[in-house]
């Protein structure tokens, strides 16, 4: 009986292609030059892991920041404007026309149009609300606000104003009134005081606090009140009416297109997040671009690094590829263990990478801090940013190494074998 | 076997410095035949070789291998016939410093068939013990004699079993034990395989234990 000698027996895999065999063993025998390129890799992609996510939990917590205080889309009444009779323009000369004051008027059929609204599949919460100026008066004190009144059950659904409360509760029935730190502290005011409010038509009423919130903004604060939409209604003057309409949606970068769709439907101008917050996206696109171009820049620095570091292994392993040539290996098997030894650099530097990707990430975030200790932002740490580099970075190994590997495929296995 | 007529070989093809090496060879090897080669440094030995190794075309005439006309063939048929019927040992043996001695053995076997199998470890294991280092077959190939390394591009020559093996100055680097030992093993394989061996040499001696020797003198067989 003879005794069967297993590949594996001999620390050659049965499994794995010759190609592959030869590309490891190749790489392997190279320890000092594959280890250099792999640590280059690893540096490139590593800078476009820790960026990419730093950016984009950059973004996240801006858009969070943005839209916690907001609704995604507003529908004002139109602006009032003056007009000139058309027959009177004839004989009138060198005159002005005056700008119109705007008054706060409700919109039109507003009932109608968030139901018309509420019933579009992309949109979350319609809610109406009602706001106005005011005077807050204590005693001798006195100070001007911002009346907002709302539908708590909607409106809160768009800002959570329960997460916000400092003292408290985000409850408002009828006569309470929410107001922000600064003015309870401007005019002594805690949970349970009265606080009378004068219109400027005239109306007043007595409120009572039932909280004090925080909109991590110290105008915001000292101005902004709430209470029940009817009691605005009653306190501005605006019996049934609303000045606007707030509107979430599911999509929060979707929000111009349904926008457009609104007013494209309705005829009311509707105002998305991000035109009225024009600047941030510029800012925001301006470091897309940034990073993008890091990013390919990196890609590319790396890409031909892979290319040098082969082109130069094609010289060395010159009388090896003539060898195997001479043996009858062919020209494609020569063209893969090359590309294979782009990919597995590659794909090696990239996994290295992305851990020194993760532990920088991890670094920053117990290095920058909030001045209360906590995280400054969660950052965007997601698996398929990973999965994606490496996908990327062996894609780029295997196009990066297409060069040498053709150099290669195409020696002459007498010169070759002579060199 | 080996059949060539009217082969030419020129270099720099149309260029200024066009040089021709061969010059109008007619040479025929039978099954089995043991053959040395000689003549001085340049007068075309290697070209030779080389062409009958399939790793170089002639600029004019024909080569028939096994019966069969090879100056029509493509790259890829070349190479597949010079992987399955033509084993090359060199003068500095080029063995891969990549892999064991074994390993080395292997490597024509599994590159014709993509993996590595169960038989190929048998014939390589069988091979290494027939050049007689079956206790260096893990070694890495760097670090075995001048002399090992030659047994070893031996036996990976013959790997594939092939018809024809084509033997550049096997001796050439080895000391006269060792280059002896080389010889007989060749001689050896030639006898007990049917391989025909086509042994360039220097080494008179050598040359008279061949069966027949080939002169060639300015690119042409005298």
């Amino acid at each position: 009986m003879t005794t069967r000698t297993a590949p594996a027996e001999i620390g050659v895999a049965s499994w794995m292609p010759f190609e592959w065999l030869v590309a490891v063993r190749f790489l392997r025998e190279g320890k000092v030059q594959t280890s250099f390129i792999i640590g280059g890799v690893a540096i490139g992609v590593g800078v476009i892991v820790f960026m990419s996510a730093l950016l984009s939990g950059l973004q996240a917590n801006f858009v969070k920041r943005v839209l916690t205080g907001q609704a995604h889309i507003q529908l004002l009444p139109p602006k009032e404007v003056s007009r000139i009779l058309a027959h009177a323009e004839k004989g009138l000369q060198d005159f002005t026309v005056q700008a119109p004051l705007q008054r706060a008027k409700s919109i039109d059929q507003w009932q109608s149009l968030a139901m018309q609204i509420d019933a579009m599949p992309a949109v979350n919460v319609v809610s109406p609300s009602v706001s106005g100026s005011a005077l807050a008066v204590r005693g001798a004190t006195s100070r001007a606000i911002s009346v907002l009144g709302v539908a708590p059950d909607l409106y809160f659904q768009i800002v959570p104003m329960a997460e916000k409360m400092v003292k408290g509760q985000a409850v408002l029935s009828v006569n309470d009134i929410l107001i922000g730190t600064e003015l309870a502290n401007d005019l002594g005011l805690g949970v349970g005081d009265k606080l009378r409010v004068t219109a400027a038509n005239g109306n007043d009423n007595t409120y009572l606090v039932s909280g004090i919130f925080d909109l991590g903004n110290k105008a915001a604060n000292s101005r902004t009140t709430m209470m029940t939409i009817r009691s605005a209604q009653s306190l501005l003057g605006l019996m049934g009416g609303v000045t606007s309409l707030d509107i979430t949606v599911h999509d929060v970068y979707g929000a111009e297109t349904v926008a457009k769709k609104i007013t494209a439907q309705t005829g009311v101008q509707a105002d998305s997040w991000i035109k009225t917050n024009e600047q941030f996206f510029t800012a925001v696109n301006a470091q897309t671009t940034a990073n993008t171009a890091i990013r390919v820049f990196v890609g590319l620095s790396v890409a031909f690094g892979i290319a040098s570091v082969l082109v130069v292994s094609v010289v060395q392993k010159s009388r090896e590829i003539g060898i195997l040539r001479a043996m009858g290996i062919t020209r494609g098997q020569i063209l893969r263990i090359f590309l294979i030894q782009g990919g597995l650099l590659e794909l090696a530097g990239s996994l290295l990478g992305s851990i020194m990707g993760l532990a920088g990430l991890i670094i920053w975030q117990q290095a920058e801090k909030n001045p209360d200790g906590t995280v400054m932002f969660a950052m965007a740490i997601e698996p398929s940013l990973f999965v994606s580099a490496l996908l990327l970075a062996s894609l780029t190994g295997l196009i990066a190494s297409v060069a040498p590997a053709l150099r290669a495929a195409r020696l002459d296995p007498v010169v070759a074998i002579r060199a | 076997m080996v059949e060539l007529a009217q082969v030419s070989k020129s270099f720099n093809l149309g260029k200024p410095n066009e040089i021709e090496i061969l010059h109008n060879i007619h040479l025929q090897l039978s099954r089995g035949e043991f053959c040395a080669v000689m003549g001085p440094s340049g007068s075309g030995k290697s070209t030779l070789l080389n062409i009958i190794g399939l790793l170089d075309r002639p600029t004019q005439g024909t080569l028939n291998l096994n019966g069969e006309e090879t100056t029509l063939l493509d790259d890829h048929a070349l190479t597949r016939l010079r992987g399955h019927a033509i084993g090359f040992v060199f003068q500095h043996h080029h063995l891969l410093s990549a892999f064991t001695a074994l390993e080395n053995v292997i490597i024509p076997m599994m590159g014709s068939h993509g993996f590595c199998t169960e038989e190929m470890t048998e014939r390589a294991l069988s091979l290494q013990d027939s050049v007689d280092l079956c206790s260096f077959s893990h070694q890495p190939s760097g670090s075995l004699s001048g002399g090992q390394q030659q047994r070893v591009a031996v036996a990976r020559a013959l790997a594939m079993n092939p018809a024809l093996l084509l033997a550049d100055e096997p001796t050439g680097n080895l000391d006269t034990k060792s280059a002896d030992a080389v010889f007989k093993l060749l001689r050896r394989v030639s006898r007990e395989q049917g391989t025909t061996v086509l042994f360039v040499t220097h080494n008179p001696e050598l040359a008279e234990r061949c069966d027949k020797t080939i002169q060639v003198v300015d690119g042409c067989v005298v």
